[in-house]
This record gives structure tokens, C-alpha cells and sequence, in this order.
């Protein structure tokens, strides 16, 4: 069943069709959130806030758009919320190593160095940078979708992506470097 | 592969150790049971049903000829049917354009010039139908307050509605 019958499920009454849009979608919704905001909860909340968003507004989805387009567009807009009233709250820029990679949370097995390098490094990308890189090059979407979903032009997109993997680049050597120095 | 609309490549390749970095990325994120629990408590109920009248008073303006102008903005036929008037009020404002999905968002297609009163005028010809559009003042988009908010609205773009008629329907 598509995206779009699911939604007109939803529309006639059939929870079980919503039920199927956030088992599809949620956990490509919570891996963007978690990546974008560099903490779980915060993610989690994101993403909650934007399946009710979707919800709400069903209705009105145009299935011209591709729903998980759509949705993004909503989980975006939460996220760059999240992210300045996180500002607002704390006033302060986490700059150091130590105390970004106190933020994130070690609930699983994956290999803690690993992904505290490469979280590190996304996270210390612009967030207009980090939210294109995302979007590319971890969520697939193509640049016509991500301007559906950002609201920002396809060449703009496309310099973002372009000065991301630039960034990401460099501050992976930087960590590739240093690594080879604690060794020596 | 070329992109017609910025002349250069779609995608450059990712640096070996950049690729490595977005393929952790992609690793799935768990769901959390009890996450999902409580977001399919919050929607039990249907959401409401479409509501069609939002979006038929435009169109209706503008067939009968109406100028509809609301706080700082016009809106009305102009010669021909598909000619629209778009104002905005932005006294601060260095550069401000009309984007939207006929533009592709593109906020160098319609500049808008300053007129009287630091309103900012442009006039642009519409395919019949309807379309989402915002302002782009110094870069950031801004929806037209005095028009309906597009259902985008709510999921990031800030967009209005206008509803341009065909022309057999006038």
C-alpha cells in the first residue's frame, strides 16, 4: 500500500493506516533528529511533535509531494525550532570535544570512538550545512525534495552539501591526525 | 549528469573518508516502544476533514473581478485573468522577491521593486491553478499574512495560497 493510500486511510477513519506511516517513516524521522540535534530526547520530542503535526494536518496533504518529502518539511522546521529554543536556553556554544561528546548518550553497542569522531564533526558543521548534508547525503533525498522541504533553491542546496563535505573532509583529518599522534 | 537549472554537476563523489562518515550515519535509529505508544495515543482521533471553502474565496475574487486588498497587499486581475498583483510592506527590506512553486523557490526569478511607502510590487503572470507562494525579504521567506497559509506552512515553508481560475471559469 503507498504513502498516499495510507493517508487516505487515515482520512476515513483507519488508525492502523497512521499506525503504518510512523512505522514506516519514524525511523528515518528519529535518525535525521538524532544527527541534526546531537541528543536523543531532544530528537525523540522532534520527531513526536512532528507526526501530530502531520496528523493535524492530513487533510490537506497533496499527494503531488512525495508524504515522506512532506513530513521532512514538517521534522525540519521542528528541528531548527529545537535548535533555537536550545540557544535561547543555554546561551552558550559547546565548542570542545569533552563536553560534545558528554551530549550524547552511549545506549548502544555501536563503536563509541566512531561515532563520537564523526558526530563530532557533523556537529560542529553550520547547521544550514548539516541539515543539507543530511538530507543528501544520509536521507537520499534528492535537491528538488529538499527544497520542497527546506524552502531554500536547489543551487543554494547544492553549495551547502558541497561546502559540508568540505568541512566534514577536513575535520575528519583533523581527527585521522590525531589519533596517528596519540599513537607516535 | 547535468542539472539544467545551475549548469553544474548533480553530485560531486564523496571523499573516501567523508563516504565512511555518512555510511555510519546511515545507520538506523531505534524506535523506542514506548515513544511510539504514546504518539499513537495522541491520534486516535481522525484528523478533521479538508475544509473547501479556504480555498475557493480567492479564486471566486478574482473571477468577479475583485481587488482584494488586505493590510499591505493587493491582489487582483490585471488585463488578462492570469496577471497577478503581489505586494508587500518592507521598509527595511534591501531585496525582496516573489518565490513560490512556479519559481521553484528560486528567489532570483521574481525580483519585486520598491514602490511608494516602501511597498514592494511585483506583477506576474500565473498558469491557472493553484499555487503556494511566499516573499523573500533579505533572504528569509515570509508568508503573506493577509492571504489563506498554505497547508506548507505547517510543515516548515512559510506559504500563502492564491488560486488563479482557469479561463473558462469566468
Amino acid at each position: 500500500m503507498t504513502d498516499a493510500e495510507l493517508v487516505r486511510g487515515t482520512l476515513d477513519g483507519d488508525a492502523r493506516s497512521f499506525t503504518e506511516l510512523v512505522d514506516r517513516h519514524a525511523p528515518a524521522c528519529l535518525r535525521y533528529a538524532t544527527r541534526m540535534l546531537g541528543d536523543r530526547t531532544d530528537a525523540e520530542d522532534a520527531a513526536q511533535e512532528s507526526f501530530l503535526r502531520a496528523h493535524r494536518a492530513l487533510a490537506s496533504y497533496d499527494a503531488g509531494l512525495p508524504f515522506r518529502t512532506w513530513l521532512f518539511a514538517i521534522l525540519i522546521n521542528r528541528c531548527r525550532t529545537a535548535m533555537a529554543r536550545r540557544a535561547k536556553r543555554e546561551r552558550r556554544i559547546v565548542v570542545d570535544a569533552d563536553a560534545l561528546a558528554a551530549s550524547f548518550s552511549a545506549d548502544d553497542g555501536r563503536s563509541f570512538e566512531l561515532r563520537d569522531e564523526i558526530e563530532w564533526a557533523v556537529a560542529a558543521l553550520p547547521a544550514e550545512q548539516r541539515e543539507a548534508f543530511l538530507l543528501r547525503h544520509v536521507e537520499a533525498l534528492s535537491y528538488e525534495e529538499m527544497a520542497k522541504a527546506t524552502g531554500a533553491g536547489v543551487s543554494a542546496l547544492k553549495m551547502r552539501v558541497k561546502r559540508a563535505s568540505e568541512r566534514l573532509k577536513i575535520l575528519l583529518e583533523e581527527g585521522e591526525g590525531a589519533k596517528v599522534d596519540d599513537r607516535s | 549528469m547535468i542539472d539544467r537549472e545551475s549548469k553544474t554537476a548533480v553530485d560531486e563523489p564523496l571523499d573516501p573518508l567523508v563516504e565512511r562518515a555518512a555510511a555510519q550515519l546511515r545507520r538506523p535509529e531505534s524506535v523506542r516502544q514506548a515513544w511510539r505508544e504514546e504518539l499513537l495515543a495522541q491520534v486516535s482521533t481522525p484528523p478533521r476533514a479538508r475544509r473547501a471553502s479556504l480555498r475557493v474565496w480567492i479564486p471566486v475574487a478574482i473571477a468577479a473581478g475583485l481587488v482584494a486588498a488586505v493590510g499591505m497587499r493587493q491582489l487582483a486581475g490585471r488585463g488578462g485573468e492570469d496577471r497577478i498583483r503581489f505586494s508587500v510592506s518592507a521598509p527595511s527590506a534591501k531585496q525582496v522577491s516573489l518565490v513560490g512553486d512556479f519559481n521553484r523557490w528560486n528567489p532570483a526569478a521574481v525580483p519585486m521593486r520598491r514602490g511608494s511607502r516602501d511597498v514592494w510590487i511585483v506583477d506576474v503572470r500565473l498558469q491557472p491553478g493553484r499555487h503556494v507562494f511566499a516573499f523573500s525579504v533579505d533572504g528569509a521567506l515570509r508568508a503573506d499574512s493577509a492571504a489563506p497559509r498554505a497547508v506548507e506552512d505547517d510543515f516548515g515553508v512559510p506559504g500563502s495560497v492564491v488560486v488563479v481560475p482557469g479561463r473558462g471559469s469566468d
